[in-house]
């Protein structure tokens, strides 16, 4: 068949069936019409859906404006008359504060918390005995109990200006909460109140699963305040994680209790290097000479991370006779023990000074000359 | 013809072919927006489950105690007017210990100079250990008043060298790399650190939302106020940025296969990033690479960990008004996706990488590697077979719903979703105009987008190098 032809043939085929025609039957016609349909359909609905949704929020939104706008302004009226108050402590004045918190309470539990952060002392207690009276406290129970979550967790931190039986009860079952923060933020604040709360196992349970969470450090710290010795406990149990005991030895450091050094140096031979870690960072804030000795041997450790904590605390406490052995670890395969320990030699005062300036004439450009030199450098300007 | 025996004519090859063809088309339509509504269905729950707290102070009061120290990383090339206003917002931020490293990669006017006299500044000397691999470093400035600051005067070798620089001086465990013409808002670190706050052990990268500063109130580098662009492609760019990092980033991010975090704006382990080997140089999408790199590291070793997208802190950036400057960047992200992907090709569907090679990497496959050129193809096709009578209304009707009309949906999605959970538009009006450009930037805006996206491909394929040139009006003019 001749070229052109052949290719009117085909234009007249393609011509007289439209792709979405079959070529057997009908059936997968219509399944196809109907799927692709179906898309046309279901994307003009959800098109049209979206654009009524924006159009109610924005409806929505053009209400709340003048609401906002007198919110804010109610807002900022309170909030200039609460810090006025609380210098002058007028009774007529806490008496139309008190009627305005009555008023709004959601607006008077946001404003109240924010004005316990500026206050302090005095003022702070008669605010609180203010808002307890207006039922700010009432309210803030409340939501402790049943809010979502953002609330509750206001709610667990602010009760901490409203000490009552009821506010330690409320506490005391917020510490069992679903979600670890407001479970945290309960313990911590029953632990400000000054209440028994024990440190269960409840609580180190919890403290264990979320291990690695830096919050673990706060709760740790604010019962290390109050109750050191379930701390204590908790350090010397080898049963629980490395990450929860070396969290609860840095918080108990902070208190400087009696009998700490001991349970450091109790702890020197772990095998953890986490733990070994520990103890070189909270000898060195310690500051006691018995230290001297582990500080010394963790000085040659294995393990990098331990050398590093080591110099630190060298440097800390400024063991000038450790000063040979900083220099050897100036030599270290680890950059970050070479620096931590050219840094604790200039805190060693003259001797480590004049040292390191001696490595710089004899070394050169060498990278130990230029570790001497730069940390010199370093501590000038920091100086 | 006869063909095996069978009476095959012409018309019916062509026809079968262009039927084929269509179904390419419509059913890459399909998935791409199918993978949509599976973002915007994730984005809500995960915006919803994890409501960002309004008050700066609240989070400092919580968590400044046990905060990590963060270094900034600031790479800066031809920055000279802007620079000294962007590191002073930088070194005002709301957070209790940071650093801020200034990179001067090599830049050919004087930014350097502006930053020696805006800080008076004086050479110094550090220790520093080169772990990762950058062009020499000239010079090191510092200054007593400003003891936060540190500024490396280096040969230039692109962005990803100076953030390599960067990482080698840093100090700090964690690196916030940052662009120098962005802002970034006061409380934007504090909000970010939050998951190496919650889980520090398998965190290992951060990513924040990074929003359109032109229309807003800029003053030495802070923000005053916000305001919606006067310019039409900074508007569409509004809207693309939302649907970017409101919806897709935040749903990837709760599925934990998040394959990109914005160079402007990203928090990493700086121990990681350093086992990675640092940032990538010969590629344009350093960014997403770096993430894709870790993602690999980490699932070769077997280790847990994360990568996590945080809607709240905000990092502002200018974004092109012209047509020329926005088709080039536009063609460089292209290219930088693809350099990444097919860089690291294997992963793809591959068991060893989980979700990230069958949901991440085919996320890149069908919406950056496949959806160009076919929607592309599309747009030739069905109109023109439609018109010669060759098909009929139900394809062009599916084909235009797929293109046109789920577009709509996903971009009024998006802006729903910012104005029920954050609220960061202030004015009605600005909200009724958004909803407006979320329609309109569906008809031709997308379609030239998607014709920057193809010049991309064809720059990859020719294996051009570089960024070209990004003019910027500046913040002083916003």
């Amino acid at each position: 068949m001749p070229r052109a032809s052949r290719d009117d043939e085909a234009r007249g085929s393609l011509r007289r069936r439209k792709v979405s025609v079959p070529r057997s039957n009908r059936r997968p016609f219509r399944a196809n019409a109907v799927f692709l349909t179906l898309i046309w359909e279901i994307s003009l609905g959800l098109a049209a859906l979206s654009l009524a949704t924006m159009t109610i929020l924005i409806a929505l939104r053009l209400r709340s404006v003048s609401r906002l706008r007198g919110e804010t302004e109610r807002r900022e009226a309170l909030l200039a008359e609460m810090l006025e108050w609380t210098e002058t402590g007028y009774a007529s004045q806490a008496s139309a504060i008190k009627k305005a918190l009555l008023q709004d309470p959601r607006l008077a539990t946001d404003l109240i918390i924010e004005v316990f952060e500026i206050v302090r002392g005095e003022s702070q207690q008669r605010l609180a005995s203010l808002a307890e009276s207006a039922g700010i406290g009432d309210r803030l129970r409340r939501d402790l109990a049943k809010g979502p979550f953002r609330s509750r967790l206001a709610a667990a931190e602010g009760l901490a200006w409203f000490p009552s039986a009821a506010t330690v009860d409320t506490l005391k079952k917020a510490v069992l909460d679903a979600h670890d923060d407001v479970s945290f933020t309960a313990a911590t604040t029953l632990s400000t109140l000054g209440s028994d709360l024990i440190f269960d196992e409840v609580l180190i349970a919890r403290l264990a699963r979320v291990n690695s969470s830096r919050r673990i450090e706060l709760v740790l710290a604010q019962f290390a305040q109050t109750r050191p010795e379930a701390l204590l406990d908790l350090v010397v149990d080898a049963g629980r994680s490395d990450r929860l005991r070396t969290a609860g030895l840095d918080a108990l450091t902070q208190t400087g209790i009696e009998g700490l050094l001991e349970l450091i140096l109790s702890l020197e031979q772990s095998r953890s290097t986490d733990m070994r870690v520990a103890v070189a960072r909270n000898l060195g804030i310690l500051g006691h000479p018995d230290g001297h000795g582990t500080i010394a041997r963790y000085l040659s450790d294995d393990r990098w991370k331990v050398r590093c904590k080591a110099a630190e605390a060298v440097g800390r406490l400024g063991l000038i006779d450790l000063g040979p052995q900083l220099c050897d670890l100036l030599l270290d395969d680890n950059w970050w023990v070479r620096h931590r320990a050219g840094e604790a030699m200039a805190k060693l005062g003259d001797l480590g000074i004049s040292a390191l300036q001696e490595m710089v004439t004899l070394a050169g450009q060498t990278a130990l000359g230029q570790t001497a030199e730069h940390v010199l450098a370093e501590r000038r300007r920091s100086a | 013809m006869d063909l095996f025996g069978f009476d095959v004519s012409m018309g019916t090859i062509v026809t079968s072919t262009l039927e084929i063809v269509l179904l390419i088309v419509i059913g890459t339509g399909l998935l791409q927006n199918g993978l949509y509504v599976l973002q915007l269905v994730l984005a809500m729950r995960e915006l919803a489950t994890q409501r960002p707290e309004k008050r700066a102070s609240l989070l400092w009061r919580r968590y400044a105690e046990i905060s990590p120290p963060i270094s900034l990383l600031v790479p800066a090339f031809n920055e000279e007017l802007s620079i000294v206003d962007s590191l002073r917002s930088m070194l005002a931020l709301n957070y209790p210990d940071f650093e801020v490293i200034a990179v001067n990669d090599g830049s050919k006017d004087g930014t350097l100079q502006a930053m020696i006299d805006g800080f008076d500044l004086k050479p110094i000397l550090r220790h520093y250990t080169e772990v990762v691999q950058h062009e020499p470093v000239r010079g090191l400035y510092g200054s007593p008043q400003y003891p936060r600051l540190l500024v490396v005067d280096k040969g230039n070798g692109g962005k990803s060298d100076a953030l390599n620089a960067g990482i080698n001086l840093s100090r700090f465990p964690i690196f916030c790399a940052v662009d120098a013409d962005s802002i970034l808002e006061s409380d934007a670190l504090l909000r970010a650190v939050q998951p190496f706050i919650d889980d520090p052990t398998r965190t290992v990268a951060v990513g924040g939302t990074i929003r359109i500063a032109n229309g807003c109130r800029i003053e030495r580098g802070r923000m005053l106020s916000f305001g919606l662009p006067g310019n039409l492609l900074a508007l569409f760019q509004t809207i693309e940025y939302l649907r970017a990092f409101l919806m897709a980033r935040l749903a990837w991010s709760r599925l934990r296969t998040l394959t990109i975090i914005s160079g402007a704006f990203g928090l990493f382990k700086r121990q990681t990033v350093i086992e990675v080997g640092g940032y990538s140089h010969r590629t344009v999408g350093e960014d997403m690479e770096l993430v894709v790199k870790i993602h690999r590291h980490m699932r070769d070793r077997r280790q847990d960990y994360q990568i996590v997208f945080v809607p709240e802190p905000v990092c502002w950036t200018e974004a092109p008004e012209s047509w020329r400057v926005l088709g080039r960047q536009r063609s460089r992200w292209q290219r930088g996706a693809l350099e990444t992907f097919f860089r690291h090709r294997d992963m793809l569907f591959r068991p060893r990488y989980g979700r990230i090679g069958l949901l991440g990497f085919g996320h890149v496959l069908v919406v950056d590697v496949l959806g160009p050129p076919i929607e592309v193809l599309g747009y030739l096709l069905v109109p023109m077979l439609w018109m010669l009578g060759l098909l009929s209304v139900d394809y062009l009707l599916a084909f235009l719903a797929l293109t046109f009309v789920f577009g709509i949906f996903v971009s009024v999605a998006s802006l729903i979703l910012e104005e029920i959970e954050l609220q960061r538009v202030p004015r009605v009006l600005d909200l009724v105009l958004l909803t407006g450009i979320a329609i309109i930037e569906n008809f031709g805006y997308r379609q030239i987008s998607n014709l920057w996206r193809l010049r991309g491909m064809w720059q990859y394929l020719r294996g051009a190098q570089g960024w070209g040139v990004m003019s910027r009006v500046g913040f002083r003019g916003a």
